[in-house]
């Protein structure tokens, strides 16, 4: 699977930016709209009475994270040119757009998400001279 | 086939703690010394000034972070240790902290009184000890010639909000401002561990084995107590670009009189703990101190020299007596810098192609201890699992400073300032302010995982010391309270912070155990 992926998607040729590149793959095939958290099933239950914590507050806490994260994505989806599509469908704006809700959510696993792809797209990046030129900076003093 | 070593001193790590003790027992002793190192020995003929190549110099290749991947928890794992990778800015143990050591742990010795003689040792005392130290790493103030815009801004925001600054000192010599002391010193000018203690040590027979995992410590009982009698670890390959090694990849077995851990505050606790070490109080790993830092952008209106020169000259430590906190002056290159910048696309890079106007510093916070906060060894990945989150407390006076630290960035004449953080405050969508009157909505920062980026560098007191063996593992002179010629020497031992940058502390420990140590051998014999 792992090279039907890559040989759908060349970012870099260098094998330093491998484990980007993969990431980047995978990223593709995240849905855009997660499904809503479903009631806690038994073995849930069990687990949070188990640690002394309260199953209710605990569904009632995510159900208003969820709300939250809602009305975040809400303005985004009415620009949507179509329903469900990939995050590749997107146009750059709107990709970005969608990227910057995810480093807002309420949620810390979507914005551990974006802050990961942010990190790794920003480290292969600003690796490289080309973009350091861009950017004004001089680079290391040794050749 | 495994290598087998005997020998009657095994130290593991060869950072500030590892290659001062090494130094100072081959000078006072003539005891067989094994130095083993974790990472790689690269030397200067391999830093080439790229942060992403340099990665190799970090523990998890710079990858290393809290549990939860929020904090990056960054690390040297060279030949060197931190000191290989730091930023040279060294700051004297501050003897109030020790006395409060001394007062609450029950510590002995360490006196600061220069006349001293502890444990009966001629001339044994810290100001002696850190006399060594400060002229072996020629520590020194900057000239004035030295300081760069960066610095002189963070200078002249303080002063125009009355806030006193110091010059760092630092240990380097003839150092000609390339502004790559993170990345290794490519001139050998910063006068880390490497090429400074490690060469006095390996000069006088010290054998040093880097690539090396230390997979257990090994005990025996003897009589009702546990006595510490080696280690089994593994030789990796060597990494393209370090030093050759002296034995094969492979298995090795040691036997040792004496092991002293020097693995710094996440890998001793967690080399502790999966050999077995006992820990009948559950303290092992606990009370992580990480000193939680925030970066404060700022954008001039005109070029600066920001990541070339010293990048540390100017710190304030106005606040650190009552608030805790300390504000430094450092700058990072395009890599480090584009990951603190907030957002990202167009936003990011309109950011980003203003590095040459960019001004910044460091809010750091010297963090209380709280033993949920952790460095742990998972047995089942085999891993190291650090947790860490702000208590209500160190929160509130991290905005606090982080506010203060808005406000001088406005008053060193920065147009804007920026947090690294996407966390909306008052009418602003994230903390991007335009005004100095805005700063005040830093009341508002929850400092939210992986919204907010905060950092950390130094890692202290995992493995604690004190005279009470029900709150803490080693004593004064560093020995296992549980386990017979056992050391642990290095900021783990910090029973709380040390209240400041902690490479010249752990160093002044270290050689303060290694000339004690040295009269003392005879405890660790028979």
């Amino acid at each position: 699977m792992e090279e039907r992926f890559l040989s759908l998607f060349r970012l870099e040729d260098e094998e330093r930016f491998l484990v980007v590149q993969k990431t980047l793959l995978f990223f593709d095939e995240v849905d855009l709209f997660p499904a809503r958290f479903g009631p806690l099933v038994d073995d849930e239950r069990r687990l949070f009475d188990a640690s002394g914590y309260s199953a209710d507050d605990f569904a009632r806490r995510i159900e208003a994270k969820l709300r939250e994260d809602e009305k975040l994505f809400r303005a985004f989806i009415s620009h949507l040119p179509a329903a469900s599509p990939k995050f590749t469908g997107l146009s750059v704006e709107l990709g970005r757009d969608y990227l910057d809700l995810w480093g807002r959510s309420q949620f810390g696993t979507r914005r551990r998400f974006y802050r990961s792809a942010k990190d790794l797209v920003m480290i292969t990046a600003y690796s490289r001279d080309d973009v350091w030129k861009a950017i004004g900076y001089e680079g290391p003093l040794l050749v | 086939m495994t290598t087998r070593f005997d020998t009657d001193v095994l130290i593991i790590g060869s950072g500030a703690a590892g290659a001062v003790l090494a130094a100072t027992l081959s000078a006072s002793t003539s005891k067989r010394i094994l130095l083993v190192e974790k990472g790689g020995y690269f030397t200067s003929q391999f830093f080439n000034q790229r942060e992403w190549d340099m990665r190799v110099l970090l523990a998890d290749d710079g990858g290393r972070s809290t549990a939860d991947g929020s904090i990056p928890v960054r690390g040297g794992e060279c030949v060197g240790g931190g000191t290989t990778v730091n930023y040279a800015l060294c700051l004297d143990p501050i003897e109030i902290v020790w006395s409060n050591w001394r007062r609450d742990f029950g510590l002995r010795g360490f006196s600061f009184d220069p006349r001293a003689n502890d444990y009966d040792v001629r001339n044994l005392n810290m100001p002696d000890c850190l006399g060594d130290v400060r002229r072996r790493l020629n520590i020194h103030s900057p000239e004035d010639r030295e300081i760069n815009d960066n610095n002189r801004l963070f200078e002249s925001g303080c002063r125009q909000l009355g806030i006193a600054t110091k010059r760092f000192e630092l240990n380097m010599r003839d150092c000609i401002g390339c502004g790559y002391c993170g990345e290794g010193c490519a001139y050998d000018r910063k006068q880390g561990t490497a090429i400074t203690y490690l060469v006095d040590a390996l000069k006088r027979g010290v054998q040093l084995v880097h690539h090396c995992d230390v997979e257990s410590l090994e005990f025996r009982r003897r009589g009702s107590r546990l006595v510490a009698v080696g280690a089994a670890a593994r030789v990796r390959n060597t990494r393209p670009g370090s030093m050759p090694n002296s034995v094969p990849p492979g298995p090795i077995r040691i036997r040792a009189s004496l092991v002293i851990v020097c693995g710094g505050a996440v890998e001793s606790p967690a080399l502790l703990q999966r050999s077995g070490h006992p820990d009948p109080h559950d303290l092992l790993g606990r009370g992580l101190i990480l000193h939680p830092s925030v970066p404060i952008i700022g954008l001039m209106d005109r070029e600066l020299v920001n990541y070339r020169g010293i990048s540390g000259s100017i710190y304030s430590d106005a606040f650190y007596e009552n608030e805790g906190v300390y504000y430094e002056c450092l700058f990072g290159h395009p890599v480090y810098g584009s990951v603190v910048m907030p957002f990202i696309g167009r936003e990011h890079f309109d950011l980003m192609r203003q590095f040459g106007r960019i001004a910044g510093f460091g809010v750091l916070l010297v963090d209380s201890v709280d033993r949920r906060n952790r460095v742990r060894w998972d047995r089942a990945s085999e891993k190291v699992v650090i947790r860490y989150s702000l208590g209500d407390a160190d929160r509130e006076r991290l905005r606090t400073a982080v506010r203060r630290g808005v406000e001088i960035m406005f008053a060193t004449g920065a147009k804007e300032v920026l947090l690294p953080s996407l966390e909306p405050v008052g009418p602003l969508n994230s903390p991007r302010f335009r005004d100095p009157s805005e700063a005040k909505h830093c009341a508002e920062l929850r400092f939210l995982p992986h919204q907010t980026t905060i950092t950390s560098s130094h890692c202290q007191a995992t493995v604690k010391m004190g005279e009470n063996p029900r709150t803490s593992t080693v004593n004064s002179r560093c020995e296992s309270h549980f386990v017979d010629n056992l050391m642990v020497c290095d900021s783990s031992s910090f029973p709380t912070s040390c209240g400041a940058n902690p490479m010249v502390s752990v160093m002044t420990l270290a050689r303060y155990q290694g000339l004690r140590l040295a009269s003392e051998f005879s405890r660790h014999e028979g």
